[in-house]
Parts: C-alpha cells; sequence; structure tokens
C-alpha cells in the first residue's frame, strides 16, 4: 500500500464490467433484518455497558494501589516499631489525682494538728516553719486558743 | 469533522458512559454500510452478520482508546475489515466458492453457460490478486455504486486514492479479461 498514488480523474461507470463482477461477486443481499441485527448487538454488548455504568465499591477502588499501599505500610509500620524502641521514655507525670489526694490528706493533717493539745507545734511539725508567715502565725495561733 | 462526524463524537462519549440508547444508535447509523463492506470482504450474509455484530462489540472493547477529535467511521471500519481479513483467512474463503453459484440463465446454450463460467473464474482469480484494500474498493465502487467520496470517507483515505485504487484494478481486471475478448473475436 505504500505505492498508493492519488487520481483527479473520477472513473466513469463502465456498465459491462459491472455486470460481470456482479455476476461473479453477487449483488448486495436484498432484504437484511437490520431490527434484528441492531438487536442481536445491543444484547450482546449489554453486559459490556452495565459494567461501564456500575459504581465501583470503594474496595475495588483501592485494589490497583494495594500492590503499592500494602508494602509501603508494612514498611512504614517497622519504622515506627524501631524508632518506638530507640527513643527513651520520658518521666511520668503525677496524676492530678495523686495531687488531689496529697492535697487533701495534707489539709487534714493540718486540721489534726490544729486540734492537737499542744497545737502549734504540731502545726510546725506537718506544715514546716512558720516564720516570716504573719496570716499562718496568726491563723494557727487563733486556732490553739479557740482549742484551748 | 463533518456534522455526521460530531454526532457520532457526542454518541460516542455517552457510550464510554454505559448509555446504550447511545451504542443502540451509533450502531444503527453505521450498520447498514458495514453490513455492505461484511459482505463484500466475505461473501455470505450470515458471515457478513456475525463479523457486523463481532465489529461493532470489539469496537466497544476499544471505545477508550478512540480519539473523539477524529472520525468515527475510519477508525470502526479499520476493525471491521481487518477483523473481516482475518476471518476470511481462517475460514479458508468458502464463501468465494459459494458466490454467486448458478446465476446462469436457464435460456443460455451450453456454450454460453460454459462461457459465462469461464468469465466468472477469470474475474474471480484476477481480482483476487489485486491487494485487499483494492479488492475491497472495486467491488464497492462498481458493483455497490459507492461514489468515491463515499468509499474514502469509510476508509479513512482520500477521494484521489479511491479513484487511483479503480483505475488500477480495471486496468488489471480488463488485463485479465483480455484473453477472452480476443477468444470471443476469433
Amino acid at each position: 500500500m505504500s505505492e498508493e498514488r492519488e487520481s483527479n480523474i473520477e472513473p466513469v461507470p463502465d456498465p459491462a464490467l459491472r455486470a460481470a463482477l456482479a455476476d461473479a461477486f453477487g449483488e448486495q443481499p436484498a432484504g437484511a433484518d437490520w431490527a434484528t441485527i441492531a438487536a442481536r448487538t445491543r444484547a450482546a454488548a449489554r453486559f459490556r455497558l452495565r459494567a461501564r455504568t456500575r459504581v465501583v465499591p470503594w474496595w475495588e477502588q483501592l485494589t490497583p494501589w494495594a500492590t503499592r499501599l500494602l508494602p509501603l505500610g508494612a514498611v512504614a509500620a517497622a519504622a515506627a516499631l524501631v524508632l518506638a524502641m530507640v527513643t527513651p521514655r520520658p518521666a511520668a507525670p503525677l496524676a492530678d489525682s495523686a495531687v488531689v489526694s496529697s492535697t487533701v490528706d495534707g489539709r487534714d493533717a493540718i486540721a489534726d494538728a490544729i486540734a492537737a493539745p499542744n497545737g502549734s507545734g504540731a502545726v510546725r511539725r506537718v506544715a514546716g516553719p512558720v516564720d516570716d508567715d504573719w496570716l499562718w502565725n496568726a491563723t494557727a495561733a487563733a486556732h490553739a486558743a479557740e482549742a484551748r | 469533522m463533518t456534522a455526521d462526524d460530531a454526532v457520532d463524537a457526542a454518541l460516542v462519549e455517552r457510550v464510554r458512559g454505559g448509555d446504550v440508547d447511545a451504542y443502540d444508535e451509533l450502531v444503527r447509523r453505521h450498520m447498514r454500510r458495514a453490513h455492505a463492506v461484511a459482505y463484500r470482504l466475505l461473501g455470505q450474509a450470515e458471515d457478513a452478520e456475525d463479523l457486523v455484530q463481532d465489529a461493532f462489540i470489539q469496537a466497544l472493547d476499544r471505545i477508550d482508546s478512540f480519539d473523539i477529535e477524529r472520525p468515527f467511521a475510519p477508525w470502526f471500519f479499520r476493525i471491521l475489515t481487518n477483523r473481516g481479513l482475518n476471518m476470511r483467512q481462517s475460514r479458508a474463503l468458502r464463501a468465494v466458492s459459494e458466490i454467486p453459484g448458478d446465476t446462469a440463465s436457464h435460456d443460455d446454450s451450453p456454450e454460453q453457460s460454459a462461457e459465462r463460467e469461464e468469465l466468472r473464474t477469470r474475474l474471480r482469480e484476477a481480482v483476487a490478486t489485486l491487494p485487499e484494500r483494492q479488492q475491497l474498493i472495486v467491488q464497492l465502487f462498481e458493483i455497490d455504486g459507492w461514489t468515491s467520496a463515499e468509499i474514502a470517507r469509510t476508509l479513512g483515505i482520500s477521494d484521489g486514492t479511491v479513484r487511483w485504487h479503480v483505475h488500477e484494478a480495471r486496468r488489471a481486471l480488463r488485463a485479465a479479461l483480455e484473453p477472452l475478448r480476443r477468444q470471443e473475436q476469433s
């Protein structure tokens, strides 16, 4: 076909050649059932066309990526595990409940010390030195006097 | 692109989305021409129907690779002719041997019948020596009366190339029939 050329001359109809060729190769078949041919073709294509309209579920959309994502995920998980093992853990902070409990226990101890017969001495042992704290000294003295 | 090509392109877009009606319309628009070409390739009406259906299904399978900016017909008919040539080879040309059969008039004398049969055989042999595309073009042009423009649009080649094929085929066929003509004259 590489030797194909062009011609500007429209071939003139040749009835004798046409008749001879028609005799040798036949005329086009008359009365083809076009509706049946179209219906058969449509029926054969229906499954393929339906496949084009079907909503693809998420797991099928992921399938093409799975071959890449799964190894990547495995590598990332292994790296995270190694990092977690190598990194030193920070000291655990005190729980809030422990602080509250300690505070409450401290208050109870102070109250007991104040209520004790030798008042200010016990308070001093529990709460530490009270020097230079005029408010604390005044409160402790008032409670001690009241207790007596 | 012609208006017909634009309609085809719009239908192809819908077919890509699975539109059955669009596919049906596309089939109906090209079915008759496809059947004519298929018949010229295979020489049997039933085989031609099978080929047409097969080509439309193949086209659907490859519809995503079709360039929407180009005409649909040449793309589709290339699929059809390739499939048809494959089918023709695989079926060992059973069609050609079954073509017209006995179309001789019953009024023919034995000599006339023999002459007609001789002419048929020579013509078939001569056509078989032509390039495959030329065989198709000469039959569509000479027997089926397609214009060079129609053939060109269908096969995706220029009018001038179609005309050249027709001239070449005529020259080859006349040369093949020349001995018969001399016999008649003598």
